[in-house]
Order: C-alpha cells, then structure tokens, then sequence
C-alpha cells in the first residue's frame, strides 16, 4: 500500500486526517507515483528517465526508491505546480539520493542531475523553480553544470572536480564535454559565456 | 431571464493534436482547422491553461501562442480562460496571489471576458493531483474556501466563476458531512462570485450518493446557488458497468441534456452554455457519434432563447 498521499496530508497539516482513509487516497497515491516516474507530475522528465542509473543503485537499498522518495522530507522542498519558490522534482530527488548514496554511487546521481535538469535548462532558462545546488550556476547567456567525470562525487556547497565534466545550456541547445581544471578555474573567473 | 449563448471550451495541453504546437507557438494544425470550421458556429471560446512545460509563469511565454490562437477566432468573439492554478479548494497556504498575477498579465493583452475554475483541491504542498479533488465538505473548510475565494476576486482584474467540482469515482477523496450543493452555494453566495454548473459534475456526486434513477440525479437542485448561476459546462461522459466517467469525449449523455433543461428554467441569470472538449478529426470535422447530442444542446439553447 503507497502512503504517498497520506504523507502528502500529513505534512500539510491543513487537512483533515480522516482524508488518509478515503476510498480514493490509494488511488491517488499510484498515480502520484507514477507521474513521479513519467514526468507528468512536474510537466518534465519523469525520474525513470532522468536517473536510470540512481534508480538502479537505490533499489539495492530500497524497494522503491521513488516511493521512498515522495514520502521523504526531501520531497517537501519541491514545488511542481511552480507558482512557489520551491525547487524541481529532480533536484529535490538528488537531494534524497544523497540520503542512500555515496562515492561512485553519489557521483552518478550527481551526473544524472547535471544532465537531466541541464536539458530542461536549455529549453526554459527561466524555469518555474529555483535551482540551488552549486553544481548548477547561472550564466550571463545561459547555466553551467560541472560534476567530476572521473567517478568521484563533488562536494555540492562548492564543487572542485580533479576532472571537471561540464554542462552548458544556451537557447535551446546542451552541449557536454570534459575540460581541464585550470580552463574551469579560468571559466569561473569570467562573468559571461563559457 | 436572460438569453443563453452557446459556446464551446476546449483543453489545450501543450504539444497534443487538440493542444498547442509548441514548434509553432500557436494552435496545432488540428485545433486551427476546426476553429476555422465551427468559430463561427458557436458564440464564444473559452480555453483551459495548461501549463508550458517548465516554463515560468510569465505572460509573454505564452501570449504569442494565445495571440495565434485568436487570430483564428471570429472577430470580436468573447474568449474566457479556464483557470487550473487557483486552487480554491486548498486548506494548506498556497501562491494564489501569483496565479491571480499572471492571469491579470493574460488578461491585459487579450481581454478575457471571465475567467473560471473547478473549486477543487488541484495541488497539495506543491504536488498536483491527479484530478481536481473536491473540497473537504465541512464547516472550517468552508470559511476557507470563502475566503480563499473572496481574496482571489479581489486580486483579479475580472470576473471570477466558480465551477462546482467533480466527484471522480476512481480519485474518491471525499470527507465531511456536508452535502456538497450546500457547501458550493453557501462558498459562491458568501463569496459574491458567480457560478458555473458543470452538469456531469453534479451527475457524478449524485450518483456517488447512489442516484440512479432520475428522480434522484436530477433532485436538490434547490440547494446549488441558482440566482448566482451565469454558466454551465457540459463536457462527454460515459456510463460503464455502474460507474459514471467524465471523459470529455464530447458525446453528451441524455441525462446531461434533461439537467441542462430543468437548469435553464430554473437559473434566472444563466447566460453562456459551454460545449466542452468536442473530439475533432485532422480536418477539424466533429466526430458523427457527438453530433446528436451537440444539436439537441444548440435546441435546448435556442429554445431558452
């Protein structure tokens, strides 16, 4: 039995607690499921797509990673209507991974993100949410993603990579490739593109 | 009385055959030939938001698309907006100001002539629902709800109509003791808004209180708030091995048509009919199974006249 939507009252602590134990609430709660997973609740890709590989380590330690995650408090901090100031469905999913994983685990997730929202970036750079991991920064003419290529997670308050693996997103347009610590260095230091 | 205008409503999700063309910026071809076909046949449009992928809630994300859309309506025809962000129903805080913000920014360019929105529960702690879920029908709920209501009018520089919500049978979240037309008539009457009836949504609470005969689907009609009714909305619906489901698929059920009859008589200020979500082929034709009941709905709204 899914407590998605019981998690979801519980937390608002504005219903009626008697609203767990409706006919419909599981009902409700598979289909938040499964919107989680194909990107319908959040009107972007689903977390199946986004995080194959995250997905595929987590259920070494949970049954359902996705289940697990929309009723964490790591989910509270997204905002998939986005009319709020919360951030997106797949960073607040980061966020939980980071809960399970670590190492070579926590950079994978962490590359998934990169390139998952780096792709919805390219297409709305001013999206409904905020981004606030450091990984992301936002460019004069677009966002910039850096995660480690080599296999080692970075540190997300302020991400040093050894090998620096980057995401850029401008008009439309992803482009992806490993760049050197020093041209990063010299990247940052500029106010504009990349 | 007044005399009711027939009008026709259709979901535009972004990148559907019946939505919007997101390479175009503007209708899909598919709504385009069907505008072209029956704009004229009807009195009005109305179109409901949905929202632009991940886009921020910002007019001109949206206007050019909009903009393109009414260039293949007749000229001068009244355009409404069917809202899906106002969440009305909600008891948790909710951004409604932001919602009431970017429709006044809508509205500025394009005029709507109202807008409208179930007053359902459409999202809780930032995670939408599958369908609307109705209100929770008891007392501190409803002193929210009206407020909720009478704040977002406030906030809007047009008219707001509150449309009775509906009771999904499979998304059955209902709780508290209140009858439902009750609750909706004591919400629009201390709110001052207007109302919108959607007849397959006071068929479906009826018969999830057990109605089957018609006798019972089309009782308590008193209780809805009729002096304060402007608009009904009459959407396809289906009846499956004893489940009634509002499909949309623009086939109109006799019991929609005898309760939009008994509802023309008995609403005093009702003016504006809305055929919602006609299926349409590639060449903008209405499906054949839709069109008996479309005409017999062009009649009813003729013969109110």
């Amino acid at each position: 039995m899914s407590n998605v939507f019981a998690k979801l009252i519980a937390t608002s602590g504005a219903y009626p607690a008697a609203l767990r134990e409706s006919a419909g609430a599981e009902a409700v709660s598979a289909a938040l499921l499964a919107g989680a997973r194909t990107g319908r609740l959040a009107n972007g890709p689903g977390l199946a797509s986004a995080f194959p590989e995250t997905l595929a380590l987590a259920r070494w330690r949970t049954c359902d990673p996705v289940e697990m995650f929309m009723t964490s408090d790591e989910r509270t901090g997204a905002d998939c209507v986005g009319l709020g100031s919360g951030i997106s469905l797949a960073e607040a999913f980061y966020l939980w991974a980071r809960t399970v994983l670590d190492g070579p685990e926590l950079a994978m997730a962490q590359y998934e993100l990169a390139a998952s929202l780096s792709k919805t970036l390219a297409l709305y750079p001013d999206p409904s949410f905020d981004v606030r991991s450091a990984i992301f920064s936002r460019r004069s003419n677009g966002w910039l993603a850096v995660v480690d290529g080599s296999g080692a997670p970075v540190d997300d308050e302020d991400p040093q990579p050894k090998n620096p693996y980057l995401f850029f997103s401008m008009a439309g347009v992803l482009r992806r490739g490993a760049i050197t610590a020093a041209a990063l260095r010299t990247l940052r230091a500029q106010s504009g593109a990349p | 009385m007044t005399t009711p205008r027939l009008g026709v409503g259709l979901d535009m999700p972004w990148g559907h055959e019946i939505g919007w063309s997101v390479n175009d910026d503007g209708p899909s071809d598919r709504v385009h030939c069907f505008l072209n076909r029956y704009g004229g046949a009807f009195d009005y449009f109305v179109f409901s938001f949905q929202p632009r992928g991940s886009s921020a809630y910002d007019a001109s994300a949206y206007l050019p698309a909009y903009e393109r859309l009414i260039a293949c309506l007749p000229s001068e025809m009244p355009i409404a907006l069917h809202q899906t962000t106002f969440n009305m129903g909600a008891l948790d805080p909710y951004p409604r100001h932001a919602a009431a913000a970017f429709t006044n920014d809508l509205h500025a360019a394009l005029g709507f002539a109202w807008t409208v929105e179930d007053l359902g529960i459409w999202s809780v702690g930032g995670v939408p629902m599958p369908y609307p879920l109705p209100p929770v029908l008891d007392e501190s709920s409803l002193t929210t709800v009206t407020a909720s209501i009478r704040d977002l009018q406030a906030q809007l520089d047009l008219p707001l109509h509150v449309e009775f919500p509906g009771f999904h049978d499979k998304y059955a979240v209902v709780y508290g003791e209140m009858h439902a037309y009750d609750f909706f008539r004591l919400a629009v009457v201390e709110s001052g808004v207007d109302a919108t009836l959607d007849v397959a949504h006071l068929l479906t609470y009826q018969w999830m209180l057990g109605a089957r005969a018609s006798a019972d689907l089309y009782a308590d009609l008193e209780r809805l708030p009729l002096d304060s009714v402007t608009e009904l909305h009459l959407s396809g619906c289906s009846v499956v091995h004893d489940r009634i489901l509002d499909l949309h698929h623009g086939i109109l059920l006799e019991q929609q048509l005898e309760l939009t009859a008994r509802l023309l008589q008995i609403c005093p200020r009702l003016s504006y009919v809305t055929y919602e979500d006609p299926r349409f082929d590639a060449a903008g034709t209405i499906i054949r199974k839709s069109e008996p009941g479309l005409q017999a709905l062009r009649e009813l709204v003729a013969g109110a006249a």
